[in-house]
C-alpha cells in the first residue's frame, strides 16, 4: 500500500514537473525575448500659476512631447503625463513618488521643469539606493517617457529647450525660441517672432504672423503662410515654402528647395539637388552647385549660379544673370537684360525685352525674340538668332551661325561651319575662315571676309565688299545700289558671278589672272600685262555713281539682272 | 465628318499599322490622332510633383497609434489560440499569462514606452540594419575613394552627421532603452545611413550627376 | 508603373518587413508611392486635403490588412486598388451637389498654361470611372491590363472609358482653343 502510494506520489510529482516545464515553455514562447515581464506605470502631474500676456514661459531641459496652446486668460496650466517602465513595479512607484512638476517664477515670467530621479541618473550613475538598484544586475531596463500639455495666455512668449520629443505650439503670440533635437517642431497659427533650432526631424511652421528663423540640421523644413521675413539654415532634407510675406533666405546643403509665393526678395543656396521657386515679388538669387534650378514668375532681377544641372528661368520682370558650368540654360519671357555664361549644354533664350549677352563654351546657343541687342560668344556648336530688335554680334569658333530678322546690324566671326543670314535691317559684317556665307535681304552694307567656301549674296541694298581666299562668290538680285557706294569682290582661284540690275549706273573694273571675263554689259579691254595672262576689263554705265571692282584668278561673269521695280513683279 | 475607322481602331478591330496607314490619307483621322497626341502630352505634363509636407508624419503617427491600440488588445489571446491544441496545461498557463498581461497593459493614451516584445522586435530590426550597413560599407569604400573630391566630401559629411545622430540616440538609450521616440529616431538614422550608402553605391562614374 | 523583376522582389521584402511592424518599411513604400498616389488622388478628388486623406487612409488600410496581401501577386495593383477604394469612399461621403474642382494650375510654361488648366478642368468634369481610367492611363502611364486589375473590370471596359474620355477631351479642347486663341 505504502509502495503504491509512493508510486502514485512519484507519478504526481512527475506530472507536476512536466506541467511546470510546459508552463515555462509556454511563457518563453509568449515572451520570447525577455526573461521576465516589464511593468509600465504612468502618473499625471498638474500645475497652474498666474501669468500675464507678454510674460515668458521657459520650459527647461525636458525630454518628451510638448504641446503648448495659447488661449484667453492669464494663467499657465500644465498637465504632465509621465510613463515609466521597469521589471520592478515597487521601484517604479518610488520613482514616480519622487517625480515633481515644477512651475516657478523665473526671469520675466515662469519656468517649467519636470524633476525626477532620472535627471540624476542621466548625469551621474553612482550613489543613491535608487541608482544602485538599477545598476545592480548590470542590465538597465528602466525606461521613461513624458508628455506635457501646456496652456498659456495667448500673448505669452515661449522658450523651450527639449530633446527626443515632438513640440507643438499653437495660437501663441510672442518672442518664441525653441531648441529641440530628434523630434518634430510644429508651430501653427502663432505670431510675434520665432527662432527654432532643431535637428534630425521636421520643423513645420504655418500661419505665423512675424519673422521666422529656422536652423534644422538634417531635418526637413516646411514654411507656410509666414507674415514676415523667413530664414532657414538646414541640410540634407527638403525645404518647402509657400506664401512668405517678407524676404526669404534659405541656406541648405544637398537638399531640395521648393516653394512659391515670396513677397520680398528670395535667396536660396543648396547643392546637388533641385531648386524650384515660383512667384517671387522681389529679387531672386540662387546658388546651387550641381543643382537643377527652376525659377518662374519673378518680378525683379534673377541671379543664378550653378553647375551641371539644367537651369530654367521664365517670366522674370527684371534682368537675368546665369553663371553656370556645363548646364543647359533656358531663359524665356524676361523683362530686362539677360546675361548667361555656361558651357557644353544648350543655351536657349527667348522673348527678352532687354538685351542679351551669352557666353557659351562649346554650347549650342539659340536666341529668339530679343527686343534689344544680342551678343553671343561660343565655340564648336551652332548659334541661332532670330527676331532681334537691336544689333547682333556673334563670336564663334568652329560653330555654324544662322541669323534671321535682325533689325539693326549683324557682325559674325566664326570658322569652318556655314553662316546664313536673312533679313537684316542694318549692315552685315562676316569674318569666316573656311566658312560658307549665305546672306539674303540685307538693307545696309555687306562686308564678308572668308576663305575656301562660297559667298552668296542676294537682295542687298548697300555697298558690298567681299574679300575671299579661294572662295567662289555669287551676288544676285541686288535691290539697290546707293550712290557713292561700291561693290568690291576680291578672291582667288574661284569664279565670281555678279548680277547687276539692268539699269545699274556703275563703273566696272574686272581683273582675272587666268580666267575669262564675260559681261552682258558693254565693256572694253582696259589693259593687259605682257608679263602675265591676266585680263582687265572696264565699263562705265550711266552716271557711274557706284564703283564695281572684281578680282580673281578664275572666271568672272557679270550679268544683267531684272529691272527691279519695288512692289511690282520683276521683269527681265 | 468623323471617319468610322477611328472607332474601329479604338475597339481593336483595326490594328495600329493599318490605322496609321489609313490616317496618312484621311484628314479626319489624322486630325483626331494629332489631337489625341496633344491630349496625351498635356496629360503627361500633369505629372508634376505634388507637395504634401507633413503627410508622412501624420501617416506614421496614425500607424503608431494603431500599433499601440493593438498591443493593448489582449495580445496574449492570440498566443493562447495558437497554442490551443494543448489542453488543461494551456488553460493554466493562459491564466498566468493573463495575470502578467494585466500587469503590462498600457495606459489608454498612446504609450511612449515599448513593451518587451516590441522592444525585442525593434532591436532585431536594428541588428538587421546594422548588418546591411556593414555590408554596404564594405562595398562603398572603393566607390568613395573613386569619387569626385567634392562629392566625396559631401557624402563623408553626410555619413558623419548620421553617425553622430546614431551615437546620440544610443547614448540616450543607455539610460532609456525602451523609449519609443528615441528608438524611432535611431531607426530613422540607421535607415538614413543605409540609404546614403546605397546612394553612393549607385552613383555613376563617381562624378556629379549630369556630367 | 511598369513592375520590373528586381522592383517586385524588393517590394516583397518590404511587405514582409511591414508584416513585422517595421515602420521604416512603410516609410520606404511611402517614398515610392507618394507621388503617383497623391497625383491620382488629387485628380480624382480635386482637393489637396482630400487627396492627402486618401493617401493616409490607404496606408492605414494597408497596415490593418497587411496579412491579407498574398506574396507573389502584383503588389502595385493591390496597393493602387486600396487607394482607388479610399478615394471612392471620400467621394461617396461628399454631398451630391459638391462639384469636383479642377486642380489649380501650377505655374508653368506660359505657352501651355491655359491648355493645362483647361485639360485639368476637363478631366475633373469626366464621370468618376472614366476619370479614374483616364488618369491612371494617361497621367500615371499604367497599362490598361493593370488598370483593369486595379478596378476589377474588364480590359475592354478600360479601353472604352479611355476612348470616350479622349473624345470628350478633344471636344472640350477644341472649344477652349477658340476662346483662348481667337
Amino acid at each position: 500500500m505504502i509502495e503504491d502510494k509512493k508510486k502514485d506520489g512519484n507519478k504526481r510529482g512527475r506530472y507536476i514537473l512536466i506541467s511546470l516545464a510546459l508552463i515555462s515553455a509556454f511563457l518563453a514562447a509568449a515572451y520570447p525575448a525577455s526573461p521576465a515581464a516589464k511593468s509600465v506605470l504612468s502618473k499625471k502631474f498638474s500645475r497652474t500659476a498666474a501669468s500675464a500676456q507678454g510674460k515668458v514661459l521657459t520650459i527647461d531641459d525636458t525630454q518628451g512631447d510638448l504641446t503648448i496652446t495659447g488661449g484667453a486668460g492669464d494663467r499657465v496650466n500644465v498637465d504632465a503625463y509621465v510613463e515609466v517602465g521597469d521589471r520592478d513595479e515597487e521601484f517604479l512607484k518610488e520613482f514616480l513618488a519622487k517625480t515633481e512638476l515644477v512651475l516657478e517664477p523665473y526671469a520675466d515670467g515662469l519656468r517649467l521643469r519636470l524633476r525626477s530621479p532620472w535627471d540624476e541618473m542621466r548625469e551621474n550613475r553612482s550613489g543613491g539606493g535608487l541608482l544602485k538598484r538599477l545598476l545592480g544586475d548590470g542590465r538597465f531596463d528602466f525606461s521613461y517617457s513624458a508628455r506635457l500639455i501646456i496652456r498659456v495666455p495667448a500673448g505669452q512668449s515661449v522658450k523651450v529647450d527639449n530633446s527626443y520629443g515632438d513640440v507643438l505650439i499653437e495660437g501663441v503670440r510672442g518672442a518664441h525660441r525653441v531648441i529641440n533635437q530628434s523630434g518634430t517642431v510644429r508651430v501653427e497659427d502663432c505670431g510675434g517672432q520665432l527662432e527654432v533650432d532643431n535637428s534630425y526631424a521636421l520643423v513645420e511652421v504655418s500661419g505665423f504672423k512675424g519673422p521666422v528663423d529656422i536652423e534644422n540640421s538634417s531635418g526637413e523644413v516646411s514654411l507656410k503662410s509666414i507674415e514676415g521675413n523667413a530664414s532657414v539654415v538646414s541640410s540634407y532634407k527638403p525645404v518647402t515654402f509657400s506664401t512668405i510675406g517678407g524676404n526669404l533666405t534659405v541656406r541648405s546643403e544637398s537638399a531640395d528647395v521648393t516653394g512659391s509665393g515670396v513677397a520680398g526678395d528670395c535667396e536660396i543656396t543648396t547643392s546637388y539637388k533641385g531648386i524650384d521657386v515660383r512667384g517671387v515679388k522681389g529679387r531672386l538669387i540662387v546658388s546651387g552647385q550641381s543643382a537643377s534650378v527652376t525659377a518662374d514668375d519673378i518680378s525683379k532681377d534673377t541671379v543664378v549660379e550653378s553647375s551641371y544641372k539644367p537651369v530654367r528661368v521664365t517670366r522674370v520682370g527684371g534682368g537675368v544673370k546665369v553663371q553656370s558650368d556645363s548646364a543647359a540654360v533656358t531663359a524665356d519671357d524676361i523683362g530686362g537684360d539677360v546675361f548667361i555664361r555656361s558651357s557644353y549644354n544648350e543655351i536657349a533664350v527667348s522673348n527678352v525685352r532687354g538685351s542679351v549677352d551669352v557666353d557659351g563654351d562649346s554650347a549650342l546657343v539659340s536666341v529668339r525674340g530679343i527686343q534689344g541687342n544680342a551678343r553671343v560668344a561660343t565655340s564648336y556648336k551652332d548659334t541661332e538668332a532670330a527676331t532681334i530688335g537691336g544689333w547682333l554680334d556673334v563670336r564663334s569658333q568652329s560653330g555654324g551661325v544662322k541669323a534671321s530678322d535682325i533689325k539693326q546690324s549683324v557682325s559674325i566671326v566664326t570658322s569652318y561651319n556655314p553662316v546664313e543670314v536673312y533679313r537684316v535691317g542694318g549692315s552685315l559684317n562676316v569674318d569666316g575662315d573656311s566658312a560658307g556665307v549665305l546672306a539674303e535681304d540685307i538693307s545696309g552694307d555687306v562686308v564678308v571676309r572668308n576663305s575656301y567656301k562660297y559667298v552668296i549674296l542676294r537682295r542687298t541694298s548697300g555697298s558690298i565688299v567681299v574679300h575671299g581666299d579661294s572662295s567662289p562668290v555669287e551676288v544676285d538680285e541686288i535691290k539697290s545700289l546707293p550712290a557713292g557706294g561700291r561693290i568690291e569682290i576680291l578672291t582667288s582661284y574661284k569664279p565670281v558671278t555678279l548680277t547687276l540690275p539692268a539699269d545699274a549706273e556703275v563703273t566696272i573694273q574686272a581683273k582675272s589672272e587666268y580666267g575669262k571675263i564675260s559681261s552682258d554689259f558693254p565693256v572694253f579691254l582696259s589693259g593687259t600685262d605682257p608679263n602675265t595672262v591676266s585680263t582687265k576689263l572696264a565699263a562705265k554705265l550711266g552716271e557711274a555713281t557706284v564703283l564695281v571692282r572684281i578680282e580673281t584668278s578664275a572666271d568672272i561673269r557679270i550679268t544683267s539682272g531684272r529691272i527691279v521695280v519695288p512692289g511690282k513683279r520683276d521683269k527681265k | 465628318m468623323k471617319c468610322s475607322n477611328y472607332d474601329r481602331h479604338e475597339k481593336g478591330e483595326l490594328d495600329e499599322t493599318e490605322f496609321v496607314r489609313h490616317a496618312a490619307g484621311c484628314t479626319s483621322c489624322r486630325e483626331i490622332l494629332r489631337q489625341d497626341a496633344e491630349i496625351m502630352a498635356l496629360a503627361k505634363d500633369l505629372r508634376r510633383p505634388v507637395q504634401a509636407p507633413g503627410l508622412w508624419s501624420r501617416i506614421e503617427k496614425a500607424l503608431e497609434e494603431e500599433a499601440v491600440k493593438e498591443r493593448g488588445r489582449a495580445p496574449l489571446l492570440a498566443r493562447f489560440l495558437r497554442l490551443a491544441p494543448a489542453a488543461a496545461l494551456i488553460l493554466a498557463a493562459a491564466g498566468l499569462a493573463l495575470y502578467f498581461g494585466l500587469k503590462t497593459r498600457l495606459p489608454s493614451s498612446p504609450s511612449g514606452i515599448l513593451s518587451s516584445i516590441a522592444l525585442a522586435r525593434v532591436e532585431q530590426t536594428e541588428r538587421e540594419y546594422l548588418e546591411a550597413i556593414e555590408a554596404l560599407e564594405e562595398q562603398t569604400q572603393p566607390q568613395m575613394a573613386g569619387l569626385d573630391r567634392e562629392l566625396m566630401f559631401l557624402y563623408k559629411d553626410r555619413l558623419e552627421t548620421v553617425d553622430a545622430q546614431i551615437r546620440r540616440c544610443r547614448e540616450a538609450l543607455e539610460s532609456n532603452p525602451a523609449n519609443a521616440h528615441i528608438r524611432r529616431y535611431l531607426m530613422a538614422a540607421l535607415h538614413d545611413k543605409k540609404e546614403t550608402l546605397a546612394e553612393v553605391l549607385n552613383l555613376k562614374s563617381g562624378t556629379p550627376e549630369g556630367t | 508603373m511598369e513592375e520590373t523583376q528586381p522592383r517586385r522582389m524588393d517590394e516583397e521584402a518590404l511587405v514582409r518587413r511591414c508584416r513585422e511592424g517595421d515602420l521604416m518599411a512603410y516609410r520606404s513604400l511611402y517614398e515610392r508611392y507618394e507621388q503617383p498616389f497623391l497625383r491620382t488622388a488629387l485628380r480624382l478628388l480635386g482637393r489637396q486635403q482630400d487627396a492627402e486623406d486618401a493617401v493616409q487612409e490607404t496606408f492605414f488600410k494597408f497596415y490593418k490588412k497587411v496579412h491579407h496581401y498574398r506574396s507573389g501577386s502584383n503588389f502595385s495593383t493591390y496597393f493602387f486598388r486600396i487607394l482607388i477604394n479610399s478615394c471612392t469612399d471620400i467621394l461617396r461621403g461628399r454631398r451630391p451637389e459638391t462639384a469636383l474642382e479642377a486642380v489649380p494650375p501650377a505655374l508653368g510654361r506660359e505657352s501651355t498654361h491655359e491648355l493645362r488648366y483647361t485639360i485639368d478642368q476637363a478631366i475633373a468634369g469626366l464621370p468618376e470611372q472614366m476619370r479614374t481610367c483616364f488618369v491612371l492611363f494617361a497621367v500615371e502611364d499604367l497599362r490598361q491590363e493593370e488598370i483593369a486589375r486595379i478596378l476589377e473590370i474588364s480590359v475592354g471596359a478600360v479601353k472604352a472609358h479611355v476612348h470616350r474620355a479622349k473624345a470628350r477631351l478633344r471636344a472640350l479642347l477644341s472649344l477652349s482653343r477658340e476662346e483662348v486663341m481667337p
